[in-house]
């Protein structure tokens, strides 16, 4: 028995004495320990043994060795970078990346070798596009070697080929299905199409709800007889939802044309010399061809949804109007007609009605807008259509004062860096306001919150050009509340993040040196 | 030189400081920001102000405010802002240049201190005849409590080996536990923390079986050792004696180790948390001298241990190694206060491949057969993966197994040989600093 067996079943249970020897050298200094007891003896001769296994191991052949990773083409950022890089991949400052990273591509530099590990690992998965280019070939090579980040090789072996991804479809998780789904049709919208129906039967109601979104990539007509059939005859009311959201938005679809004859003769343009549009309430009724679960007090729900599926530029061609013609016509108590027409806008991505559907907002009475959620939200939804000048200009006719509070859900939706003039104006709205904290102003109004709730945001968004200016801002007093202390603490140390980067890359002249705006 | 954040980091007393830190450390929050010779200094502009210094020789830092945690929050933020953006040379304010001046005397007036009045002949033989047979009569004590928590711990490994390992792994926790508190009450804290730890292998893999009885083993040749302690040459007794757990005396390396003058590199760091204290285990590795030395400190908080040692710097110091059989352990006996940055490995503490690492390793263990950890440097090396298992290759195409995984050494390295320094335990070679085309980079944390 080898000491290790017979330590495994122990000496109570060997009948008999067994031979304790290591087979090693340390079999002589054993032999002089032959009135010690068993155990004593197989500890002792275990020990040397394991002493001797560390002292007298023979080197080791190693595997072979891995081609070495090709040379890098582009310089590595300074490690100061690389740490306030590092330093952002905590969850409080996390939203600094999507400003941060771009910057740094721009740079033409790359991520020390060290700093790849912690990056590959935590960036969050939406941001690998614009990690990407500054990983460089010692990411790929990493990658190469089978670690978890083998994403960043994808796209990279050339076109990615039918035959895999279809394989994959058939046995990935859940959550990567739709996303395979999306790349099955981009090459061949017609397999999508297939796989799609082959799989539906198995797959639960989620991962149908899932699914029915990936065919809008290369929507055609030819999609139309599966979602038709999709519509008719799945169990859920969700998924056929989904359906028709797509049929409505294939052009000639029957689906489209039908749902634009209802509303064509739901709405009713009655010619005057300003133009009026009403509701006619009896395409409502049980007769209409509406789903015949609807009741008439369902009535504007009903309408919602009919005119979220009808591309607006569709009623206005059939009515030979202008989209502003057309906003003309909605009363001021028809809010209701213009969430809709809303709804439409969003769905088909009319971006020619944003400007005047958000005129026709503007002029809408504030009560009608301040009551209903929807509204509001429905107008920052549409404004995130404009180009960023635009949409910034908007934003700022909101911003007419500190004290006014109803651009925030507005500027809250921005998700990339503010416009210059956007910056500028909110830093000199806060400042005005800051002005007002430190003579004594009250923390807990609602332009206090708004501007607090604002610095978060304003830290990740701010244009770089105007880092430098934000970080001057700060409160005097020395009575400044806990909770505005906090909040520009915060907002300061997410500053300096980015600012510290900023700086090294101006340093290195991988930048230009930012102007700093005219006071 | 001003830390970098991820020294700053090192010298955090806890994640808190570091996170409060970053929030002092913008400019706006700042006023009076300057830096002198070896010196940081600032107002922090809060509720209230704070008159923060920061003497970069050794980072001690002094701040007006009330924090009981050393460094506070606003010293380590004025590294930081430091850090990001340096401030100008400027000459100090006065309660900076006070706080500096007084640093700098206290620190001559130490190193001239006169040697205190000395007694006559008669009273210091007296004194000192009274202080030994006051420290004989505990020594006396504490062996042979330690012999009989020895003695408890031979019958419960013979207990152990008769009814076997078969079911070890489905022993209560107190089956180890038990033991180890034992030796602890025997003030044996060496053994103790042997036990404690094979008490965290079974079931651990699917070899813990071997694992276990090959730590049990090198128990019991400790214990069997004791018996004949007195039998054993020195200084493989005071060794013996160390593994036990009597704490080695600094004033004794001092005046009877060996003094190694040098510029060491400090090249990987641990803080062990030890319930009730924590230990901080340094390695240093000499530029000339090619010596290797073991910095182990102790402190009731993860902070705490003394001048700080930052991993990635270079200082001279002279050392004093324990005497052992292995002198590896070492204390400071003189220290430069300033530190610069280390860009590579010192070429003298790096071996040539890992055939003659395992035969200074052998050596190592015959000289001292229950050493834990041994140094471990290697010159152009190459890290690979294979499978799930992590090696290092050397140019004869020899290996060592590696703790794993080791993504950051792989990235570094990308495939070309690097020098690498880590501690090998006898089965995997744990690295704790590579230096490649970027220089220095510390392994022992996420940091760069």
């Amino acid at each position: 028995m080898t000491l290790l067996e017979l330590a495994t079943v122990g000496t109570d249970a060997l009948e008999g004495v067994e031979a304790i020897t290591t087979g090693t050298g340390a079999d002589g200094l054993l032999a002089g320990r032959r009135e010690d007891t068993r155990e004593r003896r197989l500890l002792l001769a275990a020990g040397c043994d394991a002493v001797l296994t560390r002292a007298a191991s023979p080197a080791a052949r190693a595997p072979a060795l891995p081609p070495p990773a090709p040379p890098e083409t582009k310089p590595v950022l300074p490690d100061r970078v690389a740490s306030a890089l590092l330093a952002m991949l905590d969850s409080d400052t996390r939203d600094l990346l999507p400003a941060v990273l771009p910057r740094l591509a721009t740079s033409g530099h790359i991520v020390p070798p060290a700093a790849l590990r912690p990056l590959l690992r935590r960036v969050p998965e939406a941001l690998r596009p614009v990690l990407r280019p500054i990983l460089g070939s010692r990411a790929r090579w990493l990658a190469e070697r089978g670690a978890s980040w083998r994403w960043l090789l994808d796209g990279e072996d050339g076109p990615v080929a039918l035959a895999p991804l279809l394989a994959s479809f058939e046995v990935a998780a859940s959550a990567e299905r739709p996303r395979l789904l999306g790349q099955i049709r981009a090459l061949d919208a017609k397999a999508g199409r297939d796989a799609l129906r082959a799989c539906w039967t198995s797959e639960a109601v989620e991962g149908r709800l899932a699914l029915v979104p990936a065919l809008h990539d290369a929507l055609s007509l030819a999609d139309e007889a599966l979602l038709v059939q999709i519509t008719d005859k799945d169990r859920s009311k969700r998924v056929k939802e989904a359906a028709r959201r797509l049929l409505a938005q294939i052009p000639g679809s029957s689906f489209a044309l039908e749902r634009l004859e209802e509303v064509v003769a739901g709405v009713t343009l009655v010619p005057r010399a300003r133009p009026k549009m009403s509701i006619v309430k009896q395409i409502f009724g049980r007769s209409a061809a509406l789903p015949p679960t609807l009741e008439v007090s369902l009535g504007q729900q009903a309408m919602l949804t009919l005119l979220e599926l009808v591309p607006p530029s569709a009623l206005a061609a059939r009515w030979t109007m202008t989209p502003a013609e057309v906003l003309l016509g909605v009363q001021d108590d028809d809010e209701a007609l213009l969430v809709g027409l809303s709804l439409g806008v969003l769905l088909h991505r009319e971006s020619a009605w944003t400007l005047p559907l958000l005129d026709r907002w503007a002029r809408m009475p504030q009560t009608a807008i301040g009551r209903d959620q929807r509204g509001r939200d429905l107008i920052s939804r549409v404004l995130e259509m404009l180009p960023p000048a635009a949409r910034a200009a908007r934003i700022i006719e909101r911003m007419p004062n500190h004290a006014a509070t109803d651009w925030w859900p507005m500027l809250a939706t921005w998700d990339a860096l503010w416009t210059e003039d956007l910056g500028q104006h909110w830093l000199t709205l806060i400042a005005a306001h800051l002005e007002v904290v430190d003579a004594g102003a009250s923390e807990a109004t609602s332009a206090a919150l708004t501007w607090r709730s604002s610095l978060g945001p304003a830290a990740a968004r701010l244009p770089e050009s105007q880092l430098r200016a934000a970080s001057r801002l700060a409160v005097a007093s020395d009575e400044i509340s806990p909770r505005w202390f906090r909040a520009l603490s915060e907002f300061q140390t997410r500053i300096t993040l980015r600012l510290s980067i900023e700086e090294a890359l101006i340093a290195m002249s991988a930048l230009p040196p930012f102007e700093e705006p005219h006071d | 030189m001003i830390p970098s954040r991820p020294q700053v980091e090192q010298i955090a007393p806890d994640a808190a400081s570091l996170k409060a830190a970053g929030k002092v450390s913008s400019a706006a929050k700042w006023k009076d920001v300057g830096q002198g010779e070896a010196a940081l200094w600032g107002v922090c502009r809060g509720s209230r102000e704070y008159q923060v210094r920061v003497d970069l020789r050794d980072m001690a830092a002094k701040c007006s405010c009330p924090s009981r945690k050393f460094p506070c929050k606003h010293a380590l933020g004025l590294m930081l802002l430091a850090e990001a953006s340096p401030p100008v040379v400027s000459p100090p304010p006065r309660w900076a240049s006070d706080w500096l001046q007084g640093r700098r005397q206290k620190a001559e007036k130490k190193a001239e201190a006169a040697p205190p009045e000395p007694l006559t002949a008669e009273a210091r033989a007296a004194a000192e005849d009274k202080r030994e047979r006051g420290r004989q009569r505990r020594l006396a004590q504490r062996e042979q409590r330690v012999t009989d928590g020895v003695r408890g711990l031979e019958l419960w490994l013979s207990d152990l080996m008769r009814a076997g390992l078969s079911e070890l792994d489905s022993a209560p926790a107190r089956f180890f536990s038990d033991r180890a508190q034992a030796l602890g009450d025997a003030q044996a804290p060496g053994l103790r923390r042997r036990v404690a730890e094979i008490g965290e292998l079974p079931g651990s893999g699917p070899d813990w079986p071997q694992r276990v009885l090959d730590r049990l083993g090198q128990l019991a040749l400790l214990a069997d050792a004791w018996g004949r302690e007195q039998s054993l040459p020195e200084p493989l007794r005071t060794d013996l004696r160390t593994a036990v757990g009597f704490p080695q005396r600094k004033d004794t390396a001092i005046a009877q180790g060996e003094r190694v003058e040098d510029s060491w590199v400090v090249a990987g760091q641990q803080v062990e948390d030890l319930e009730l204290t924590y230990s901080e285990r340094t390695w240093l590795l000499g530029q000339d001298s090619g010596r290797r030395a073991l910095i182990v400190r102790h402190a009731r908080g993860p902070t705490g241990f003394g001048p700080v040692l930052l991993p990635g710097t270079v200082f001279t110091a002279v050392l004093a190694f324990y005497p052992s059989a292995l002198p590896l352990r070492a204390t400071f006996v003189e220290r430069e206060d300033a530190m610069r940055p280390a860009l590579t490995l010192p070429s003298a503490t790096l071996g040539e491949g890992v055939d003659p690492f395992l035969g200074e390793a052998a050596a190592g263990y015959a000289a001292l057969p229950w050493v834990g950890l041994l140094p471990c440097g290697l010159r152009d090396v190459v890290p690979l993966r294979k499978g799930s298992g992590w090696w290092v290759r050397d140019q004869a195409g020899l290996g060592l197994r590696l703790t794993g995984p080791q993504w950051t050494l792989l990235a570094v390295s990308g495939g070309a040989p690097v020098d690498l320094f880590g501690e090998w335990d006898g089965d995997r070679l744990r690295p704790l600093a590579v230096a490649g085309e970027h220089g220095l980079r510390r392994l022992d944390l996420a940091a760069l």
